[in-house]
């Protein structure tokens, strides 16, 4: 008998069983696969603020972004967090830079810099960046994790603590007692607990509907590459304006192509030396493979804006995927047509930078009754 | 993004991608060869020494002249051939990526063959990230297809034929082996091309192994030690070497990725180098349409390569329509006929065998998956 099942052992998971059993409380993590082998071994590790939609997102990314100072520390592993590694979003044409202006004062509003500067303070910044941009926004905080080595560090530290992990392990459905949810059924067995947490990423929605609700989340393809280790050549994380664009305002994109793979460049250097290159958005199922055409226009645009890549090999293209939800914005609480079953999944893009706050207030949440910082924006009742 | 399209696309323009491009070509095929070197023949060329068997197989014939045979064979067959192309990816549907001048191609062909080789096995020792400490098959592409001599005086390790053969076109080339190291208790390779070694006096130290590589900014000494009969090394029996270069013959591993890209099945068969694609007797894999030859379908030999491209190219050219049921199994039949005297005796029998179990492995997951034989 467990205090609180988990299902899913990505970094969403890994980040609530850690908090629960700081709290004190028995939790079993229920794993399909193994730990991170879901979004957070296929991504890159941008914690940025400038990428989160203004409004309650980037509230909350801002708490979460404070927590991360510390994880090194409180999880005894280096996650290989870079704390001002600093943001840039470089901007091609006056219409980007409007609507990221405009974006940004409302960013601003959380309390956060975030600034648009011209292309030569850009370049200052980046000196590999390609000069020949309209400008750029740039937000000087913010940095970047390594989130497989961060979901491994969570759910070392949550085993620690006691927290049990069971790795290919399939949830087939649920137990539920009197409008209650009172545990899983799994493929090695059936569990009990009083308190059962939905951190399935992108497969949530299919979790979900075991339990007879409908939730709106669906998986979002993202490609990308990593390349050979290079010197150093980027310290900030950089997404092009369409990253943003695409994020919020896909209605204004004209390029089907680019709407269609939902491409635009995002891009970091790894300690270790290789770069990450990024990305598209595409809806295709759980088709995860990776296709000539989103290779092809992913090296473009990173050759677009980092002219010295076109002699940098890439060693390996990847996948993963991203739960989107419609309105952008993370599922978080307890459902209300049945008690004891807790949403924390939906991120999309997000979680990653949102994974710390994600994992104390649903802790808070399942064990007080209350979060210290107030969720309901992002209640899974919204859909229900 | 430049579409090609093609009713045969062969990945490799070496002893098997070539024999295939022949093989379908002659049958009316379109055949597309790509190829990342700037030159066809992959290993072939490298091969100033005379093949053994028998006369199907050219035996007493420079590897380079079969090579050059089989080059203008292909060219009058009509197959096009794009060389310095990398093949970067392929999709489960076969197509195929790929790079060329500069410019993205996306290949899409009916049939599929790669016969991409094998590359050599690296071995790990303090030092053995120095400059001079190389494959055998580097300094035998330096030698004898870029003409420089890889240093002076050279330690080889392996006594297999890769080890032996190269050691002796090094001294040709004008370098001293001041020693052939292996750690087996006997030489691996054929006795014909050992003895052409001790006869000029080069030392083997066999249960040997390398201890440590040293030098400043390039190998300077190697550190042999000898090795017990469960190859853990004996303190006490070090020798030391003054070399500029070590060589490492260690053996070869089958250039799966592309294969592994599909989805295809593999098994792991430690005589063929590794994990390798299930194939059937037509050489075809799990991958309908996906045709595989060579030594990436399990390492050998040159011979057994063309034999395999052989065989893929008719099979290709006859799931295309291309050769009747009656013209290929003749030619298929005349085919593995030679495969199998290739690999018989001494030296092929453990080759056989692997090669059976392979087929055996294909055959049972046809089976599973209720296909026919």
């Amino acid at each position: 008998m467990y205090d609180v099942i988990v299902m899913g052992g990505g970094i969403i998971g890994c980040s609530v069983a850690w908090q629960l059993s700081k709290l004190g409380k028995k939790v079993l993590i229920v794993e399909r696969t193994d730990i991170a082998s879901g979004s957070a071994g296929a991504t890159d590790g941008v914690v940025g603020y400038h990428t989160k939609k203004p409004g309650p997102q980037l509230d909350l990314a801002v708490q979460s972004i404070e927590m991360f100072k510390t994880l090194n520390e409180e999880l005894g592993m280096d996650v290989e967090y870079g704390l001002e590694a600093g943001g840039i979003q470089p901007v091609e044409n006056k219409e980007q830079w409007d609507m990221l202006s405009a974006m940004a004062e409302e960013q601003r509003k959380s309390g956060v810099d975030i600034r648009m500067i011209s292309a030569r303070e850009a370049c200052q910044i980046e000196p590999n960046l390609n000069p020949d941009i309209y400008g750029a926004l740039y937000s000087p905080t913010g940095g970047k994790v390594n989130p497989l080595a961060l979901t491994v560090a969570f759910s070392r530290a949550a085993k620690k603590l006691g927290a049990e992990i069971m790795t290919n392990t399939e949830v087939t459905g649920f137990i539920i007692e009197e409008g209650r949810a009172k545990g899983v059924v799994t493929s090695k067995g059936e569990f009990r607990a009083d308190a059962i947490v939905n951190a399935c990423g992108s497969w949530a929605g299919k979790v979900a509907k075991l339990a007879g609700l409908d939730l709106p989340i669906k998986p979002r393809k993202g490609q990308l590459a990593v390349t050979e280790p290079i010197g150093p050549y980027l310290t900030a994380t950089v997404q092009c304006a369409l990253y943003n664009v695409i994020k919020f305002r896909p209605e204004t994109i004209k390029d089907q192509t680019v709407l269609k793979l939902g491409s635009s460049l995002s891009i970091e250097q790894q300690e270790s030396g290789g770069l990450i290159i990024g990305g598209t958005r595409e809806f295709v199922d759980y088709e995860g493979e990776n296709t000539f055409e989103a290779v092809e226009t992913m090296m473009k645009r990173a050759v677009r804006f980092f002219p010295a890549l076109k002699d940098v090999s890439v060693i390996r293209f990847f996948s993963g995927f991203r739960p989107y939800t419609p309105d952008g914005l993370s599922l978080l609480g307890e459902v209300k047509t049945l008690p004891g079953f807790y949403m924390a999944a939906g991120h999309e893009g997000d979680g990653i930078a949102l994974a710390p706050i994600t994992g104390k207030l649903i802790a808070e949440l399942i064990v007080t009754g209350k979060t210290s910082y107030d969720i309901s924006d992002f209640s899974p009742n919204r859909f229900l | 993004m430049k579409i090609k399209e093609t009713d045969v696309a062969i990945v490799g323009a070496g002893s098997a991608g070539l024999s295939a491009a022949y093989q379908a070509a002659s049958a009316g095929a379109k055949v597309l060869v790509l190829d990342e070197n700037r030159l066809p023949g992959g290993q072939l060329f490298k091969q100033i020494h005379k093949f053994f068997g028998s006369r199907a197989h050219q035996a007493g014939t420079r590897g380079y002249m079969i090579g050059r045979q089989l080059l203008e064979r292909v060219e009058q067959s009509g197959a096009e051939v794009w060389l310095d192309t990398l093949v970067y990816g392929m999709e489960k549907n076969c197509h195929l990526g790929v790079i060329r001048n500069g410019e993205h191609w996306v290949v899409k062909a009916k049939k599929v063959i790669v016969a991409t080789g094998a590359k050599e096995n690296y071995l790990a020792f303090p030092g053995s990230t120095l400059p001079g400490v190389m494959g055998a098959g580097a300094a035998q592409t330096m030698i004898n297809v870029n003409r420089v001599l890889p240093g002076q005086r050279i330690l080889m390790l392996g006594s297999g034929n890769v080890g032996l053969i190269v050691s002796y076109q090094l001294m040709q080339a004008g370098a001293d082996v001041v020693a052939l190291v292996d750690a087996a208790p006997n030489i691996g390779g054929y006795g014909v091309h050992a003895g052409k070694i001790r006869r000029a006096g080069v030392p083997f130290y066999i249960s040997h192994t390398i201890k440590q590589v040293t030098g400043k900014d390039q190998v300077e000494q190697v550190e042999i030690i000898q090795v017990d009969s469960k190859f853990q090394p004996i303190p006490g029996t070090e020798k030391t070497f003054d070399v500029d270069t070590v060589c490492l013959a260690v053996g070869l591993n089958p250039m799966t990725e592309l294969i592994w890209m599909t989805g295809c099945e593999f098994c792991f068969i430690p005589a063929f180098g590794g994990h390798v694609p299930l194939h059937d007797g037509n050489m075809e894999t799990s991958v309908p349409g996906l045709y595989v030859a060579g030594d990436v379908t399990g390492v050998e030999e040159a011979s057994s390569a063309m034999e395999e491209g052989n065989l893929a190219g008719v099979a290709a050219a006859e799931a295309l329509g291309l050769l009747s049921p009656e013209e290929a199994a003749a030619k298929k039949g005349e085919i593995r006929g030679r495969l199998d005297i290739l690999r018989s005796g001494l030296f092929g029998e453990k080759r056989r065998s692997a090669k059976q179990s392979q087929l055996q492995n294909m055959a049972d997951y046809q089976q599973k998956k209720g296909g026919s034989l």
